[in-house]
């Protein structure tokens, strides 16, 4: 039988409701799980690169170069919605996986993804708190002048580089042994 | 608020949430726990039998940390506005680097040889 290919994304993204899970329980947002993954990912690949470009741009405020001061404070207000979007998305697919991944795979067949993915959300956990004051302070720290605060607005740039290069490239790893 | 005050408390902010992180890790804290399977939230400081996920609970525990430090921080910096605080502000920018890059790391290392948690 021939399913055209928009109808054959459509029944992967939205499974009618008795494929691929157990019926018996109930997960919050269950069958929207690969439409929310497929948006989570998405988002953090947009995040992905606003947090570089303006990590390579605040790290050259260290060497006393600003001629793109307002391209950087830019890509802090794109990748705090970005953070803010992908996060959320990862905080309601998170007992999906807890359940169909997890517990039902990874804890049985690959006890290091379980550990992997968990150091994975915990780091993104304390992105939160850094994109928090990376976002208030982008919105009055002037570069130039402020030499006191600049070495941590710089270090809480490139520390959120670090911590969404390890979560993305580890949450496609992930993915790519099992999702939601 | 004044511009220059942003600093100290988004310092502040970070030292405490990423303290608290840590502190999660190792002190058993009363946290806010998530079932999954049977949609009930339950504030303990341990895990019932079941399936239970404590991030979402220790988000809220560092935040509310992260907030209450950053309350002080401002309280202090209206209370004495004209003071010259910046020995008190390196030492603070110092210890939340410190406790970021100790949270990271404590959590990856303990993790990567760790038996299965309730996260």
């Amino acid at each position: 039988m021939f399913i055209p290919p928009l109808a054959l994304l459509l029944l992967i993204l939205f499974p009618p409701l008795a494929w691929g899970s157990d019926v018996s329980v109930s997960i919050v947002l269950e069958n929207w799980g690969k439409l929310l993954l497929i948006a989570h990912a998405l988002l953090g690949i947009l995040l992905l690169g606003t947090i570089t470009h303006n990590a390579l741009i605040t790290w050259r405020y260290l060497k006393g170069d600003f001629r793109r001061i307002n391209l950087e404070k830019l890509y802090v207000k794109v990748a705090a919605v970005a953070y803010g979007l992908t996060f959320t998305l990862g905080a309601v697919l998170y007992p999906n996986y807890r359940y169909y991944v997890r517990a039902l795979y990874f804890d049985q067949e690959l006890p290091w993804a379980s550990h992997l993915f968990d150091i994975k959300e915990h780091w993104a956990g304390i992105g939160l708190g850094l994109m928090v004051a990376f976002y208030l302070m982008s919105r009055t720290i002037q570069p130039r002048s402020d030499r006191r605060a600049l070495f941590f607005y710089v270090f809480l740039s490139l520390s959120l580089a670090v911590i969404v290069w390890f979560t993305l490239i580890s949450g496609l790893y992930l993915t790519s042994l099992r999702s939601v | 608020m004044q511009r220059e005050h942003t600093f100290p408390i988004a310092a502040a902010f970070v030292c405490a949430y990423s303290f608290c992180y840590f502190l999660a890790e190792i002190v058993p804290l009363p946290l806010w726990w998530y079932y999954p399977l049977e949609h009930r939230w339950e504030l303990s400081i341990g895990p019932d039998p079941g399936l239970p996920m404590g991030w979402y609970g220790r988000l809220i525990f560092c935040a509310l940390a992260g907030i209450f430090s950053a309350g002080l921080t401002t309280l202090w910096l209206r209370w004495r506005p004209n003071h010259h605080h910046h020995e008190a502000w390196a030492l603070l920018d110092l210890s939340a680097m410190a406790a970021t890059l100790f949270a990271l790391y404590y959590i990856a290392r303990v993790l990567t040889a760790a038996s299965n948690a309730n996260i």
